[in-house]
């Protein structure tokens, strides 16, 4: 059931719908302070089409600006849904979402996740499987979160799959972070055959690190 | 049948690979239940152990391929052991003497080759409090997964991955909020005893499904409704908890004020 201002439920507050660059669809259901059970609310609004379903007291919309350390992708969370969210029930409640005063810590916190996860979930694993589109895929999409949360840094949150890497230049006119995103899209657009290479695939991974420890220096 | 002897000969054959290395490791760190000596031969996974490496295998691309070619044959040994496997963690010097890793590099560990540069780390206290809030951002992933509950066929796989991903890492945001640093599974003694409200009578049948060989779409979806009931009792018990123990101002401070 896709929540509409033509339906009634008296036990939201609010209701709005977001897209996140990263993340697809989901729909925020903000309840009454005293709600406690939320089953009947799930029930009545999950659906596929409405993607993520999140529900929070009124006075829990804090939460909505402490990181998943375990969905890193959600990071600006907090920005779409506040500016760019579609209130499709009840009270425009968005304003009341805050954000957090020391964005640069966004950064830093998915630099350390991504030492811990991308390493061991990732790189050795696919390497060790011999997965290297996997691989590949995977650093691609890591090394567009880390721009991201890097331009959260400097609260930069408008951005899309396809304008990211543009942003994220301006934004840091470093020209070791350029030259090794260029290295980048060149080693992910070899020659026949370069791919299937031990070196070639190390080679990339190497270029990956080399771009997550430039980016760490703008953390500090 | 899996036995200590099997963990024991993966492990000195690791240690072997790591050693050709030479220089380029400073040291490899064993934590985890290996390390405390509490291996259940069958369960306990391989390999919880960081191999730090030298800085400079990260500036030089021959000397990281070299290097890591070398890693990852160390982790197809692992794998083809036939134990639980997954890969170790590895960072450069510089890298682990400002991780989050340091707590337990230190509590519950112990070197197996190299220096021991345990007692060089300070920790990084950069995201301290954003570390005390992650229970919050984590019951978002929870919630995502309230939609299996619902389902007629619930796929077991995923749910038992749901299961096992909430033991380890609610139980341990609960206990990171709560200012005590632990990891699963003592986090859960620690949070049953730090909130001694919180209602655990079904958390017993949460851990079965998990360990269950051949769990039904029935058992699946209680377990989740259980695993999902626990999550937002201990969302009202630690905000709470967080609201009356002064360390709210502090919390709040991580906001910009509003206008």
């Amino acid at each position: 059931m896709t929540p509409s201002s033509s339906t009634f439920d008296s036990e939201l507050v609010s209701a709005v719908k977001y897209d996140l660059p990263f993340g697809g669809p989901g729909l925020l259901l903000v309840t009454h302070n005293q709600n406690r059970d939320t089953s009947g609310l799930r029930k009545r609004y999950a659906s596929k089409e409405s993607g993520d379903l999140i529900w929070l007291r009124r006075s829990e919309l804090w939460q909505l600006s402490v990181p998943n350390p375990y969905a890193v992708h959600t990071f600006p969370l907090p920005y779409w849904i506040r500016e760019e969210g579609e209130v499709t029930l009840g009270e425009d409640v968005r304003s009341e979402i805050p954000y957090l005063r020391f964005p640069q810590r966004l950064l830093a916190a998915h630099i350390e996740l991504s030492l811990f996860w991308i390493r061991t979930s990732l790189i050795l694993s696919c390497l060790t499987s011999g997965n290297h589109t996997r691989l590949n895929a995977g650093l691609k999409r890591e090394r567009a979160l880390l721009m991201q949360s890097a331009l959260l840094a400097r609260r930069i949150w408008k951005i899309s799959a396809e304008t990211i890497r543009g942003v994220f230049l301006q934004a840091y006119p470093d020209p070791e972070l350029g030259a090794l995103l260029a290295a980048m899209d060149a080693a992910e657009n070899p020659r026949a055959g370069d791919l299937d290479r031990a070196g070639g695939v190390l080679g990339q991974v190497w270029l990956h690190e080399r771009f997550v420890q430039e980016l760490s220096k703008q953390a500090r | 049948m899996i036995t200590l002897e099997h963990y024991q000969e993966a492990l000195d054959r690791f240690k072997r690979r790591c050693e050709t290395l030479g220089e380029r490791v400073v040291a490899v760190i064993l934590f985890g239940s290996m390390a405390r000596g509490e291996i259940s031969p069958g369960e306990s996974d391989i390999l919880d152990a960081i191999v730090i490496l030298h800085d400079r295998v990260f500036a030089d691309k021959a000397e990281f391929c070299q290097t890591f070619g070398v890693l990852v044959e160390a982790c197809k040994d692992l794998e083809s052991s036939g134990l639980p496997f997954h890969p170790f963690l590895y960072y450069s010097q510089n890298e682990f003497s400002h991780s989050f890793l340091s707590y337990f590099s230190l509590t519950h560990s112990k070197v197996l080759l190299g220096s021991d540069v345990r007692e060089s780390t300070g920790g990084s206290d950069r995201h301290g409090s954003l570390n005390q809030l992650a229970f919050f951002g984590c019951r978002r992933l929870m919630q995502r997964a309230a939609r299996l509950t619902d389902l007629h066929t619930t796929d077991q796989t995923a749910a038992q991955s749901t299961v096992e991903w909430f033991l380890k890492a609610m139980f341990t945001a609960a206990a990171f909020a709560c200012g005590q640093e632990t990891f699963y599974p003592e986090s859960v003694q620690l949070v049953r005893n730090l909130l001694p409200e919180l209602n655990l009578e079904n958390l017993d049948s949460v851990i079965a499904f998990k360990r269950s060989q051949a769990p039904t779409p029935t058992a699946a979806r209680e377990a989740l409704r259980h695993a999902l009931d626990i999550t937002e009792d201990l969302n009202d018990l630690l905000e709470k908890h967080l609201r009356s123990n002064n360390r709210w101002g502090r919390i709040a401070s991580l906001w910009e004020p509003r206008p």
